[in-house]
């Protein structure tokens, strides 16, 4: 397989425009009264929607926005593929893929070309509100982006990228959701410290960087290099305009927002419609302040149509992970499969079982690798996991819930996940719907395939009634 | 996390926030309809801050000054 090779958005999206079936409006589009999202609900689909590059934004001072906005990135799976570099339907195949292109990890390099500071807004002409907010779905508690957060271990010089909603409070302001994974440590370290963590918000860069933001990644691996990995090429990066050296910024980014997460301060934020396909309800979340906003000319903004496929899709990086995770600790394992529309915390494993115990390996695998997943179901190779009711029809003859039913407390969750109290812990399960080892499977009831071609249809005549 | 529906004592409407949030009760909550900051009258005030935020600084929470 080969990466995608980097270039800016706009390139990507000219490069692949017939390929994704982008389309672009042109007309005046208020997204912070829901225009934008009210267009893409009615052009999505069960497959997803089309890219949606709208041109001509109102921003929160009723002005026309610098930046344009590109909705449904990931929405396709095709296009998914195209920000790999991938070229298949097929979500198995980016699956399988995405491991060895992510495996190629590449140094930053520093360049003297940033295109992202062509134009740097600081000091008092600094306003938030030339910024095209928008609100996504019913219930939403404010506007909002969901860019990429990019920031530097206290102490360090690894980076972590992390992908994370973003509420407009006033000018100089924002409030952003941060679940308790490397981002949350980051800020606690610094928190602790008493300081500030510097972080740059990346709105808009080629779709393979933010697919970098979503990977499950060791700690002790900086993101700039996975970046690097997905985007087929070294990330380009330069000092920021704020903090100079002490954060490099992807210098071939659309806009950034330089700031900080201060220390000690919350906000109340939210709600905001989540990959949960619910809305995450408001909360106490942190808070930025900005210190810089910097752009290139005609900037698009990388945006998720929120809950929807494009906002699903977008956790490809993270399904790679589990699948990675699973056959790490069991390489008889297949597939996972990991419901798009319905199953944010359940997956399920297939494997070429071949020694009892295999299927709670895998499965343990998967929930240790993130705290996304609390249920795992655990199947047989000849189930397809990307068909519900094919795992069903596992779950419902192959398992006698005394034995194969395991039930797990004082697990940590996800702070989005509706069952589960915050910071409390959560329970999960595993279903071990494989056969047995030296079972003997019962005959699936089906014709003989060559009864089928002995007696072909187009031989009879079939009347209607 | 599990969900809260509190009414706006200025607009009537519903809002859905963090139970824990609402649990804290001294902290305001912010109308997602009206933009209207009000402290939930019913809150059983049984959470602190440092539990719902899991920090281990003392946390102060902060408003925009257009607050209403």
């Amino acid at each position: 397989m080969s990466p995608a090779t980097a270039s800016s958005l706009g390139d990507w999206l000219e490069k692949h425009s017939t390929a994704t079936g982008l389309l672009t409006v042109e007309d005046p589009v208020d997204p912070g009264v829901y225009e934008a999202t009210a267009i893409l609900a009615q052009l999505e689909t069960p497959s997803g929607g089309p890219p949606v590059l709208f041109a001509n934004l109102r921003n929160l001072s009723g002005e026309r926005s610098p930046a344009r906005m590109l909705f449904n990135t990931y929405s396709k799976r095709r296009s998914v593929g195209l920000a790999l570099g991938v070229e298949t339907d097929t979500w198995n195949d980016l699956l399988e893929a995405l491991p060895q292109i992510s495996a190629n990890l590449q140094k930053p390099i520093e360049t003297a070309d940033v295109p992202v500071q062509d134009t740097v807004i600081q000091g008092d002409d600094l306003d938030l509100r030339i910024l095209p907010w928008t609100r996504h779905v019913e219930m939403e508690g404010g506007l909002y982006f969901t860019p990429i957060l990019a920031a530097k271990q206290p102490g360090s010089d690894r980076y972590n990228l992390s992908w994370n909603r973003v509420t407009y409070l006033d000018p100089i302001h924002a409030g952003v959701h941060i679940s308790p994974r490397q981002l949350w440590s980051f800020q606690r370290e610094a928190e602790q410290a008493g300081d500030d963590l510097p972080v740059a918000m990346v709105l808009g860069h080629h779709p393979a960087f933010n697919l970098a933001a979503a990977a499950l990644t060791a700690i002790q691996i900086d993101e700039y290099h996975v970046a690097g990995a997905l985007m087929g090429e070294p990330l380009q990066v330069a000092p920021s305009a704020r903090f100079g050296e002490d954060l490099m910024v992807p210098a071939g980014a659309e806009m950034i927002i330089e700031g900080r997460l201060i220390a000690a301060h919350r906000v109340v934020e939210g709600p905001f419609g989540e990959y949960m396909r619910y809305l995450g309800p408001q909360k106490l979340s942190h808070l930025f302040e900005a210190d810089a906003i910097t752009f290139r000319p005609e900037p698009i903004i990388l945006e998720i149509f929120a809950g929807h496929r494009d906002h699903l899709n977008a956790h490809v990086s993270i399904h790679a992970s589990l699948l990675a995770a699973a056959r790490t600790a069991v390489p008889q394992v297949t597939r996972v499969g990991w419901f798009q529309g319905g199953g944010p915390t359940t997956a399920v494993v297939a494997l070429d079982k071949s020694a009892d115990g295999q299927p709670m390996r895998a499965a343990m695998a998967i929930l240790s690798a993130g705290n996304l997943i609390k249920q795992v179901i655990v199947v047989d190779d000849d189930i397809d996991v990307f068909d519900a009711q094919s795992v069903m029809w596992a779950i419902s003859t192959r398992v006698r819930a005394d034995e194969d039913v395991i039930m797990l407390k004082g697990l940590q969750g996800s702070l989005l996940d509706p069952s589960h109290p915050g910071f409390g812990t959560t329970a999960g399960f595993v279903i071990d719907a494989t056969w047995r080892v030296g079972q003997t499977r019962p005959p699936v009831a089906r014709v003989p395939e060559a009864a089928v071609s002995q007696f072909p249809l187009d031989a009879y005549t079939l009347k209607e009634a | 996390m599990h969900i809260k529906e509190v009414t706006c004592p200025r607009c009537g409407k519903i809002s859905v926030v963090d139970g824990g949030l609402y649990e804290i009760g001294t902290i305001r909550l912010r109308c997602t309809h009206c933009g209207f900051y009000f402290e939930p009258p019913d809150s059983p005030r049984s959470k602190t801050v440092a539990q719902v935020t899991n920090a281990n600084v003392p946390i102060t929470i902060w408003e925009p000054e257009e607050t209403a």
